[in-house]
Parts: C-alpha cells; sequence; structure tokens
C-alpha cells in the first residue's frame, strides 16, 4: 500500500499554492502541519483528484489519481463542505454509498455502524438542517469511512468538535492508520502530536519538513513554532 | 447500469424535497387555471352595450354550434349561413356593431361557427363576405387554395413544400363535417401559455441540479467518489429530464381534465381545418392536441438539458434562469420576418418559440430521405439529436470542475 507524490506543483497565474511536492506514503498516519496559506488543502484536493496538479503526478498502488479503481480506495473529510437539507442522516450516508458504489444491503449495514460510531444513531433519521455543527463534522467523518478506505484524506477533522469526541476521534484514527494511509491537517498541534507516526510541515507550498515523531522527540508544538519561522530554502527537508 | 438506480432516486429526492419547485408547480396550475376558465369569465359587451355574461354567450353559441354538428359544410349550409348574415341591416354591418343587431342574433347567430371557418378558410373580410359574396362551394375552396398559395409564397416555401402541402390537402376528406370543438379551441389556445410554465418550471427547478453542488461545497465529495463524475452526471441528467416530461405531462393531463369539465367531450373527430382554416394538416382536432403534447414533451426535454449543462457551464443557476427566461421573453414578442426563411424556420423551431401552435402546425418543412418532414415530425427528431449533443458537451465541464480557492 503506497502513495505516492510525484513532484506535484499547483500554480495560480502568479502564485505558486504547491511546490514541487514529493512524498511516500504507506501505511500510517500523517499528520499535515502548516499555516494559513501553506498549501496543506490545495495538496489533500491534489491527493482527492478534484484539483489537478499543474505538473507532477499522484498514484497509489500503481493507479492514478484520475482513475474510478483510485476513487474506490479513498475517504475524504474536506475541511469545509455543505449537506443536503431535505436529506436525513442516514439518507445522506445511503447516498454517499451509492456514489462509492455500495450495494444496497451493505450501504445499510454500513451506514448503520458508522452512525452508531459517531454517535447519531439516535438521530439517524432527523433531516440535517437540524444538526448541529459538531453533528455535520461527525456525519462527515463518517461519510469518509463508508467504503472502509485505503486511502484516507481528513482535512481538519476534529474542527468543530468538543473535548471528549475529539479525543475519541484521535483514538479512532490512529486505530485506522493501522490498516491504512491516513493523512491528516489539523492546526491542533496535540492532535497530531498524540496519533500521528509520521509529521509534515509545509510552508509557502513546499514540504519542508517530513519525519517520524516518536514520544521522545520533545515538544511538537516548539518544534513546529521553530521550523515554521525558518525560510522555506533554509528549512531541512529531512531530520 | 449498477448503482444508477439508487443515484436517480436519491438526485429526485433532493429534486423534489425543494420548497421552490412545489410552489413554482402549483403557481403554474393556479394560472393555468385561469388562463382556461377566463373565456367563460366577466361580461359580454358591444359598443358599450352589456348583451350578458360570458358564460351566457358561451352557452348559448355551444347550443347552436351543438345544433349543427354533424353537418356537412356543403353548397346547402354556405347559402343557409351567408342568407342568415345578409339579413343583417346592411348599415350595421361596420366594426363588431352587427352584432348587437336583433337579426345578427336571431338569424345569423346560429350559424356564427361557419361564418368563422368560412372566414378563416379564406380570409375573406367579414364585409365581402356579408354583402357580395355568393356562396358556392366551389368558390369556397378556390379561394382557400388561393389564400394558401399566398400564404406558403410569404413564408417563401419552395415549390417542391408547395406540392407535398397539396397532396396533404389530398388526405383531407371535403366537405367538412362541422362539429362543436370549444374545448380543442381553448386547448391549443392555452398551449402557448401552459408551455411556458412547463419550461420556466423546468428552469426554475432544474438550473440548480448541478450548481447546487458547488454552492452547498458537496462536489468535494461528491467527485471525488468513484461513482460521482460519470454515473452521477447521467443519473442528474436523467432526473432532469424526468422532471421536465413528468411536469409537461401533469400539466397536460391537468388542461385535458379542467377543459372537459368546463368545455365538454365534443370535438375529437372534427377537422383541424376548423380551427385553422389554410392548414393543410390532415389530421383531427383531438390528434392536433396529442401532437401539440408530444412536441411540448420533446420542447421540455430539450430545455431541461439545456437549462443543466448551461449551469454547468455558467456554475450559476441565476445566470442560467435569467437567460431562459430572457430567450422565452424574447420568442413572445420577437419573430424573424419570413423572408429571411432559413433564419425565419430556425427561430420558430426553437424550444422556446415552438411553444405557439403556429409552429408546431407551421408549413416550414425539411427535407430529409426524399421526403418532406412537417414541424411536428421533424423538430422533435432534431430535439433529441440536440440533446444528446448537449449532454455531451456537458459531460467533460462537470467530469473536469476544479475545486479551488473556497
Amino acid at each position: 500500500m503506497e502513495l505516492i507524490i510525484d513532484r506535484v506543483s499547483k500554480q495560480y497565474q502568479n502564485h505558486i499554492a504547491v511546490d514541487r511536492i514529493s512524498a511516500k506514503l504507506q501505511k500510517g498516519v500523517y499528520g499535515l502541519l502548516g499555516e494559513n496559506g501553506a498549501g496543506k488543502t490545495t495538496l489533500m484536493r491534489m491527493i482527492c483528484g478534484i484539483l489537478k496538479p499543474t505538473s507532477g503526478s499522484i498514484s497509489f498502488d500503481g493507479m492514478d489519481v484520475s482513475e474510478e479503481a483510485y476513487r474506490a480506495s479513498l475517504g475524504y473529510l474536506p475541511q469545509d463542505f455543505g449537506y443536503y437539507p431535505e436529506f436525513t442522516g442516514q439518507d445522506f450516508l445511503l447516498y454517499m454509498a451509492a456514489l462509492k458504489g455500495l450495494s444496497k444491503p451493505q450501504a445499510k449495514k454500513r451506514a448503520s455502524e458508522l452512525l452508531q460510531l459517531v454517535s447519531l444513531e439516535n438521530v439517524a433519521r432527523k433531516k440535517t438542517k437540524t444538526y448541529s455543527g459538531g453533528m455535520k463534522q461527525r456525519l462527515g467523518i463518517a461519510q469518509a469511512l463508508l467504503g472502509q478506505p485505503k486511502l484516507l484524506v481528513l482535512d481538519e477533522p476534529t474542527a468543530g468538535l468538543d473535548p471528549k469526541e475529539r479525543v475519541r476521534f484521535r483514538d479512532l484514527i490512529k486505530d485506522l492508520g493501522k490498516e491504512s494511509i491516513v493523512l491528516l491537517s489539523t492546526h491542533i498541534v496535540s492532535d497530531i502530536e498524540h496519533i500521528a507516526d509520521t509529521v509534515l510541515i509545509m510552508k509557502g507550498g513546499q514540504l519542508i519538513w517530513q519525519d517520524r515523531w516518536e514520544d521522545d522527540c520533545g515538544s511538537l508544538e516548539d518544534f513546529y513554532l521553530q521550523h515554521i519561522d525558518k525560510e522555506p530554502k533554509d528549512a531541512p527537508t529531512w531530520r | 447500469m449498477k448503482h444508477f438506480g439508487a443515484l436517480y432516486l436519491f438526485e429526485w429526492k433532493k429534486l423534489s424535497g425543494k420548497r421552490i419547485v412545489w410552489i413554482s408547480f402549483l403557481l403554474g396550475i393556479l394560472i393555468s387555471s385561469l388562463s382556461l376558465i377566463a373565456p367563460l369569465l366577466g361580461n359580454y359587451y358591444i359598443d358599450g352595450t352589456f348583451m350578458g355574461t360570458n358564460y351566457e354567450m358561451y352557452q348559448i353559441d355551444k347550443t347552436y354550434a351543438e345544433a349543427l354538428g354533424g353537418r356537412k359544410i356543403d353548397q346547402r349550409l354556405l347559402e343557409e349561413t351567408i342568407g342568415a348574415y345578409r339579413k343583417i341591416p346592411e348599415t350595421e354591418t361596420l366594426g363588431f356593431h352587427y352584432m348587437a343587431t336583433e337579426e345578427y342574433q336571431k338569424y345569423a347567430r346560429p350559424y356564427d361557427e361557419i361564418f368563422v371557418f368560412i372566414r378563416r378558410m379564406t380570409g375573406m373580410p367579414t364585409s365581402e363576405m356579408m354583402r357580395t359574396w355568393q356562396p358556392s362551394e366551389a368558390d369556397l375552396y378556390a379561394k382557400r387554395r388561393s389564400f394558401q398559395t399566398s400564404l406558403w409564397e410569404n413564408l417563401r416555401l419552395s415549390a417542391g413544400e408547395i406540392n407535398f402541402w397539396r397532396k396533404q390537402e389530398e388526405r383531407i376528406k371535403t366537405p367538412y363535417i362541422y362539429e362543436e370543438h370549444k374545448r380543442y379551441h381553448v386547448i391549443l389556445s392555452n398551449y402557448q401559455v401552459v408551455g411556458l410554465f412547463v419550461l420556466l418550471l423546468s428552469a426554475i427547478s432544474l438550473s440548480g441540479i448541478f450548481t447546487d453542488e458547488h454552492t452547498r461545497k458537496t462536489d468535494q465529495i461528491v467527485l471525488c467518489s468513484p461513482l460521482g463524475k460519470a454515473k452521477l452526471y447521467l443519473a442528474k441528467i436523467a432526473v432532469g429530464i424526468s422532471f421536465s416530461a413528468i411536469t409537461a405531462t401533469l400539466y397536460w393531463i391537468f388542461v385535458l381534465i379542467t377543459t372537459r369539465c368546463l368545455y365538454g367531450t365534443n370535438g375529437y373527430q372534427a377537422a383541424f381545418q376548423l380551427l385553422d382554416g389554410p392548414n393543410a394538416i390532415p389530421v383531427t382536432c383531438g390528434q392536433a392536441v396529442l401532437i401539440a403534447y408530444g412536441n411540448m414533451l420533446a420542447a421540455a426535454i430539450i430545455i431541461s438539458v439545456f437549462v443543466m449543462v448551461l449551469s454547468e457551464l455558467l456554475k450559476s443557476s441565476i445566470a442560467t434562469l435569467s437567460m431562459v427566461t430572457g430567450l422565452l421573453l424574447l420568442s413572445m414578442i420577437f419573430r424573424v420576418p419570413s423572408q429571411y426563411r432559413v433564419l425565419a424556420q430556425i427561430w420558430d423551431w426553437l424550444p422556446w418559440s415552438f411553444l405557439a401552435p403556429r409552429n408546431v402546425f407551421g408549413a416550414y418543412t425539411i427535407s430529409a430521405f426524399g421526403r418532406y418532414f412537417t414541424s411536428w415530425q421533424a423538430v422533435p427528431v432534431l430535439y433529441l439529436a440536440a440533446g444528446a449533443l448537449i449532454v455531451a458537451i456537458g459531460k467533460p465541464v462537470y467530469q473536469r470542475f476544479q475545486v479551488s480557492g473556497r
């Protein structure tokens, strides 16, 4: 299981959002850190195939990002997205399951499991327009997990969750990393410190640091702040 | 097409959950009802003199029309009609004032439908019919032939087309047999109003079918799912087409039921020429209504596809709605002069113009495979071909959408 990001760039007229990023991701949890505008979301969108790189390529187990089979292995939670107000939580998951190609019995079973996992089983038949921000975020996480993805991309997954839920989801993400590649971005450094096996730091569209983060490495927050203040060219790519 | 059915049903659920769809649908029904019932509402005045309510007038005319039912429009009936109208004093025959005379009410009114038929068939002025024309069955058809020739020449029809229409004319059984047909007159008179609502409802409801995914930002999760590109695109298109087809059918059923209740059932077998005198299409009024329905269905389908793909191109439901509404309004106030034959034909055959019965049953034809096809035969086929082309153009636009910014 391997996600290969090969010299991927995204340029908008005279602004480079992502600048020649290369990485090989294998089973595990990858925490993506960076300031606002560092290019995290752009990189994640390119990995999910909804934004075409200006140059470079992305493949997963030999499948190109543009292939349907690639998308079948993918689960994605965007940073900010809406819901269908006329759908119930259950409808939403069943619809997403249909889009992911799950059969009707599979979809029902998986939707029910996930609603339970994200503690929404009691409101499953209520319309999503009545859901709070946290409930919507949990439903978003549930849809990302529908197809039992081998590649899971989570953009700010713990945003809007209360502290108790955040801890629960951190543990859940850690578990998912045992069987799949999980790439998550967040501003909450402690979340990454707790669950990420590998940390990636982006600045100005470049990947300025990428390596495993062990418990004995000290404070990630201090390390991050130290690196984020350096100019990209001065920052070491590898520890 | 595994999973297509499930996606299709979910797309229907999204569409039917919108309040604007239901409000527009009911508003359309309400306005169509008013339009259908309008001929029976209000009072009837001639030169400021109250003659009765429109409903009373309709009842009188219906009785007279029914009394003429089954009669051949032959020499005898022509003489009776013109004879009755000649009883109106000559001084009263200017404008519509003659209708207020006792002679008209007593002698001529029972033949009003035949009088109107002769006028429509021949294009003769009322005064000439009332005062100088010598009723003659042979002359009626000669005048009709000359009237048709002049209309077709004005439309710049080719000799081949005129010959084609002459052959169609031969298929019409003469002398015509009169049948009361008010219901069909009302249906075809309201064809444009009903069609306008079907098209507007399609534009209002379907302009968001793709753009809502962008405004709600759900495009991100939809487009990265395995079936979110090709199959979902087709499911959305299929829902849009079904929606327009169902809307057109429901409106049409509503029109048929309402007119059945208000105007009765007579007229299905009446010759179409009783409604459109110089027309050479050899169909009955009932068949003409079925043809009109089929053509409205085709127009609704092409409009639905056009609206959906245009909205995806513009990425804006408001801009799409404005554009379609503008085109509908333009079609109502503008016609390409018939001397520009090709342009006039293209304009008349565009879906927003094709809502007018004069275009559905118009004299323009298209020649293919060694024969001529009339408007109502050719246009639905052209719409299907154009619809398939539009769907093919829209597919890469949808699939290649890039989620950026935000």
